[in-house]
């Protein structure tokens, strides 16, 4: 396996370990996708809140 | 050196967004993509900054220069969110460049604002974001 891989894969296992499972499948489903709908492009904007709110 | 680096990238970037505008009509899929990457990074960065700061690792003063640099992202991010949903419906030029000038800020905020939360979180975020290619 290539080293660029295997460091690929210990970062997709460091996220799931620190923020969970579902946020890295959403983030591997999001990037995978291969059409791109309006409804996707919205959700963007939901996507992060104002730095004040967290 | 970073600054010289940073500019490098964003004139790469607008370059590469003019060539792709040429060559396709359809670079929405690749903005989207940079922008969900991008998004939950600052989403991640500032769910632990709060988590951070409710420990006692990040003083309120500390929040505050924080949030400075996330409010520089936030800004643009969302300009160019709006800028995208009206892009693909319209594919308007005018739209088009303002959602260049928001990609290329918000991008330009990035490494401020990972390097403010690396501080107290190190190796939290990549410093550079993925190039729109």
């Amino acid at each position: 396996m290539e080293t660029v891989t295997i460091t690929l894969i210990t970062q997709i296992l460091a996220l799931a370990a620190q923020y969970g499972i579902p946020l890295v499948l959403n983030s591997l489903k999001a990037l995978n996708k291969e059409e791109i709908t309006q409804e996707d492009i919205d959700a963007l904007k939901e996507l992060i809140k104002p730095p004040e709110d967290y | 050196m970073k600054n010289f680096k940073v500019s490098v990238y964003i004139v790469m970037l607008i370059l590469t967004l003019m060539l792709t505008g040429c060559a396709s009509n359809d670079i929405t899929p690749t903005i989207y993509k940079t922008m969900y990457i991008a998004g939950s990074g600052y989403d991640t960065g500032m769910k632990t900054v709060a988590s951070l700061q409710k420990q006692g690792i990040i003083s309120t003063e500390q929040r505050l220069v924080i949030n400075e640099y996330a409010n520089k992202f936030y800004a643009p991010y969302q300009i160019a969110a709006k800028s995208l949903s009206v892009y693909n419906k319209t594919k308007d030029k005018d739209v088009y460049n303002q959602l260049t000038i928001a990609i290329t800020e918000f991008i330009g905020a990035w490494s401020m604002f990972a390097d403010s939360v690396n501080r107290f979180q190190p190796g939290l975020l990549g410093t550079d974001l993925p190039k729109i290619e």
